[in-house]
């Protein structure tokens, strides 16, 4: 007999929704790190502000390593996922187990992917001068 | 038990069950293969009045010095022609394949909510009607279908042509976004048992993923077209730069939409070609996985490059390369895609027909259509060419490469499913070729005719220009494309009537669509199949028959219920049975009481407008009521008996209002962006007519919003504990404090400066307004579920779960919301 009660509240959710959003993580953190980068360009360009170029440039790379720290832990926690469970070989033979483990590569090539992207669409903030 | 009924007795039971209504009161029809057909057809529609109007710009731009069209009129074609192409068009044609596909795709009976499928399509066609009635009175819009400020603004447009487009369009996208709401749920919840997200048909990734860009995608052009009405109509000043507004701002607001829109439209083209390559190969797609990611990842990357439309406006250096990067980087994810297309087709056996000839007619546009779209990416060049016809080009390689070949390949491909009969390999190939030619041959030169500097939009030119022989081409292509549309709509015509009956899975696929008869049966699959592969049908063939035997779940009719199953998101595992409602007539007075709410502000009778909003409210309440289920268990399969929808967690119901709130939150986001952006960069602020909000007012707003994003926690954890009076006490305390709050933002609102007189004072009322509205909504709401408490016949735990995401929602927003209003407009910088 299939128990379909469930718990209620954030548990629940997490447990029904959990696995597929933390593939989307990593690109919802390189969406906050090109608009903090973007953001902080227009900002930090204020009269008000009146900050050296180089202060500027300082920040926003500060800013932008911050954001690729953040999406290398990420990468590395979820290489560490998938490798352990990987090793729990048994696991495999059930049907859930498959759906889980292939959310985990996903997760592993998206957290790759926006780290490479974050990296990528950074890079200016090194070779362009702000506020010019 | 599943084996007492014949697959014919079967058939008629649940026929009699899930049938729509013939004759007028098939309007009452809310089933996803009507709606879904719905959608296709009137997109079509207005395809064909779209294409019309291409065929009447071509022929003034043939020639030089024409007098064909006046200039007007050529503003008017123009930008219907955008509008009908991109709004009432391209989205809703895909909607409707994914309405039509989708639940057989997933192996369900219908889509997660049929009546707000069918709220959608109402709503669509109501709002393109608008479109298209005020175009026959001469009163189209004519300021492009970017609408760019302050050319659309009241000073240079003083005509309702404007409010024509804010309306219409405005309209139409809350069916797009209801329709973004439904096809979520679907996806993640209502699937054939053991459909996890790794053996989902990439179809539905794509659909998810398409989704949620319009979630976050459509409601910042909402907020814009909102926010330019109010400009129009009431002098709210956002886009006035004598008083503090931005014209830029509108630019941020419908590019942050329209640059995702794009993708919004290539997605679902690329999830077509997806589930058709490998069928023609004859072996499964290689590099799902990739593939999957490469849809993620476009997803995303797609919300980064909306600036990119803007490079000649001002944008510093620095943010500029940002949007250079990332419009570069897109490219990536694109090819993955292409690359894992080719592979297929490599590794395969291709099999020719029609549909893989659209199929490598996409291949070789697309990629041209892409190429181009790096070199845009590039700033120097993007600056050469800006409004030029390269770019008309450029767009018109992306997309009609990106849709319309896909989309033609599709209607080929699923034509045996929709009618049940086959179309002519042979009228296919020759308006294929005719289409291929047609339009190379149209926009081709239109790259050239661009790099000579003949910007887009104008009506006509000069004799010297060199631009005529280009223009000629064009014009001539435009016309043998349009003879290659009317041969592939013959075919169409004459074959879904009089053509040979379709075999059963003609194409031989492996996707469970064709594990059913064609043309479907209105409860599409007799039972539900236990998935175990990616291509059910391909591993199993004789699944569609098992279905048919009932073999499978659910294949006991339930009289009188529409039932189909809802599964866990990540492993497909079945958790409730889903009770679906029949055919209805709340839709369509729902969508009546919405057009007489737009119409209304049309023609500026704002009064009796909010008259109509109430009367919507109602009748959505109404709507809500009739969805009470029992709370008895029923008999899926054999020895498993499933609660219904109602009694678990995560059901359905949750996920679209989770869903609607994407849409809220970015439709906020968008508006403190805009708060944000005028105070930073509009000349004028800060303000020195403002008068903070008081502090004693201010928190005792936030603390109404704290109580009211805890109680509805409160009130759930009482419910399940059983602790009714404790419970309603909870809710009947939601309520009150919601009308505190309401009546405390309404006086807040009465003592701001006048709207008309600076951007700032008009952003505040926005501000206050969108917060009094959640409170005043939070309040129906709770009195709802505390009514509905009284109900014997269903719990209140999915109501209750509910509520407390809008509760939370508001609360969360209006914390925001009251912060702005103290801080915001009077500090300087």
């Amino acid at each position: 007999m299939i128990d379909g009660r469930g718990d209620r509240g954030w548990v629940s959710w997490w447990r029904d929704a959990g696995p597929l959003l933390r593939v989307f993580a990593a690109f919802g953190v390189w969406s906050l790190c090109f608009v903090s980068l973007y953001g902080l360009q227009a900002v930090l360009c204020l009269d008000a502000f009146a900050l050296s170029p180089a202060a500027g440039k300082a920040s926003l790379v500060i800013v932008w390593l911050a954001y690729l720290a953040l999406l290398l832990l990420m990468l590395l926690r979820s290489l560490g996922a998938l490798r352990k469970r990987q090793s729990r070989r048994y696991n495999s033979l059930l049907l859930d187990e498959a759906a889980h483990r292939f959310l985990r590569r996903l997760a592993v090539i998206m957290d790759a992917a926006a780290l490479t992207v974050a990296a990528m669409t950074g890079l200016p903030v090194v070779f362009i001068k702000t506020c010019a | 038990m599943t084996q007492t009924l014949s697959p014919w007795a079967r058939h008629r039971a649940l026929e009699r069950d899930w049938g729509s209504p013939k004759g007028w009161r098939s309007l009452s029809a809310v089933n996803h293969t009507v709606m879904g057909k719905r959608f296709m057809l009137a997109a079509l529609a207005f395809f064909l009045v779209g294409g019309i109007l291409a065929l009447l710009m071509r022929a003034q731009l043939a020639s030089h010095d024409s007098a064909f069209l006046d200039s007007e009129l050529y503003s008017q074609i123009f930008t219907m022609h955008g509008t009908l192409m991109m709004f009432l068009f391209a989205i809703p044609m895909l909607e409707g394949f994914a309405f039509y596909l989708l639940p057989k795709m997933l192996g369900a009976r219908d889509l997660a909510y049929p009546r707000l499928g069918a709220y959608a399509w109402w709503c669509y066609l109501f709002g393109g009607s608008i479109l298209l009635i005020a175009m026959l009175l001469g009163l189209a819009p004519n300021s492009g279908w970017f609408m760019y400020t302050p050319l659309a603004g009241s000073e240079y447009r003083p005509g309702i042509n404007s409010d024509v487009w804010l309306i219409g369009i405005t309209f139409a996208e809350i069916s797009a976004v209801c329709g973004a709401v439904e096809l979520v749920a679907t996806i993640l919840k209502v699937r054939a048992p053991g459909m996890g997200l790794n053996k989902l048909p990439v179809f539905a990734w794509y659909m998810l993923v398409t989704a949620g860009m319009i979630l976050a995608g459509f409601p910042p052009l909402i907020l814009g077209s909102i926010l330019l009405e109010l400009e129009r109509s009431l002098g709210w000043p956002f886009f006035d730069v004598a008083r503090g507004g931005d014209p830029i701002l509108w630019q941020h607001l419908f590019w942050l939409f329209g640059h995702p829109e794009v993708y919004i439209i290539f997605l679902p083209a690329a999830g077509m070609v997806s589930t058709m390559v490998p069928v023609f190969a004859q072996r499964p797609l290689v590099g799902y996985v990739w593939v999957v990611n490469s849809v993620i990842a476009v997803g995303f990357l797609s919300f980064g490059l909306w600036v990119h439309h803007m490079f000649t406006v001002g944008i510093p250096q620095l943010g500029m390369a940002f949007f250079s990067a990332a419009s570069m980087l897109v490219a990536v994810p694109t090819a993955i895609q292409f690359f894992a297309w080719l592979a297929t087709l490599w590794s395969g056996t291709v099999k020719w027909g029609v549909p893989m000839l659209y199929l490598a007619g996409f291949l070789f546009v697309f990629v041209i259509g892409g190429l181009t779209g790096v070199m845009l990416a590039l700033v120097p060049f993007n600056v050469q060419v800006h409004d030029t016809h390269f770019v008309v080009a450029h767009l018109h390689y992306v997309l009609t490469g990106g849709l319309i070949f896909p989309l033609l390949a599709a209607c080929h491909y699923w034509l045996p499913h929709i009618t049940g009969r086959m179309p002519s390999g042979r009228m296919g190939s020759v308006a294929f070729w005719f289409i291929f030619i047609g339009f190379n041959l149209a926009f081709l030169p239109m790259h050239l005719t661009g790099l000579f500097g003949m910007p887009r939009r104008i009506y006509t030119y000069v004799q010297d220009m060199g631009w005529d022989a280009l223009n000629q081409a064009s014009s001539l292509g435009a016309f043998i494309q349009a003879v290659g549309f009317a041969i592939f709509l013959l075919d169409v015509m004459l074959f879904s009537r009089n053509g040979p009956l379709a075999p059963r899975n003609p194409w031989k696929a492996g996707g469970l669509e064709w594990a059913m008869a064609t043309p479907p049966p209105s409860y599409n699959i007799a039972s539900q199949p236990q998935v175990m592969d990616r291509e059910p049908l391909w591993a199993t063939p004789a699944l569609g028959a098992q279905m048919a035997a009932g073999r499978h779940w659910l294949a006991q009719p339930s009289p009188g219920h529409r039932q189909t199953l809802s599964v866990d998101v990540v492993t497909g595992t079945p958790s409730a049975v889903l009770h679906l409602p029949g055919p209805g007539w709340l839709p369509l007075y729902s969508a009546l009481t919405t057009a007489g709410f737009f119409l209304c502000v049309l023609f500026k009778l704002y009064a009796v407008s909010l008259g109509f909003a109430g009367l919507t409210l109602v009748l959505f309440l109404f709507w809500t009521w009739q969805g009470v289920v029992s709370a008895r268990r029923i008999t899926a399969r054999d020895e498993v008996r499933l609660p219904a929808h109602g009694q678990v967690a995560g059901a359905p119901g949750w996920w679209g209002m989770a869903s609607a709130l994407i849409a809220d939150g970015a439709l906020f986001a968008s508006l403190v962006f805009g708060c944000w952006y005028l105070r930073l960069f509009a000349p004028g602020w800060p303000t020195s007519g403002w008068t903070p909000v008081p502090w004693s007012m201010s928190i005792a707003l936030c603390a109404g919003f704290l109580f009211m994003g805890m109680s509805a926690g409160r009130a759930g954890l009482a419910a399940f504990h059983e602790q009714t009076g404790r419970a309603r006490g909870w809710l009947a305390a939601t309520v009150s404090v919601s009308l505190l709050l309401l009546a405390g933002i309404a006086v807040l609102a009465v003592g701001m400066p006048d709207p008309t007189s600076h951007a700032s004072a008009a952003a505040m009322r926005v501000l206050s307004v969108y917060m009094g509205l959640h409170a005043g909504l939070a309040s129906v709401m709770a009195a709802y579920v505390l009514r509905r408490s009284w109900d014997r016949r269903a719990g209140i735990a999915l109501d209750l779960s509910i509520l407390r995401l809008w509760l939370r929602y508001t609360a969360v927003s209006g914390i925001v919301g009251v912060a702005l209003l103290m801080y915001f407009p009077g500090v300087a910088l």
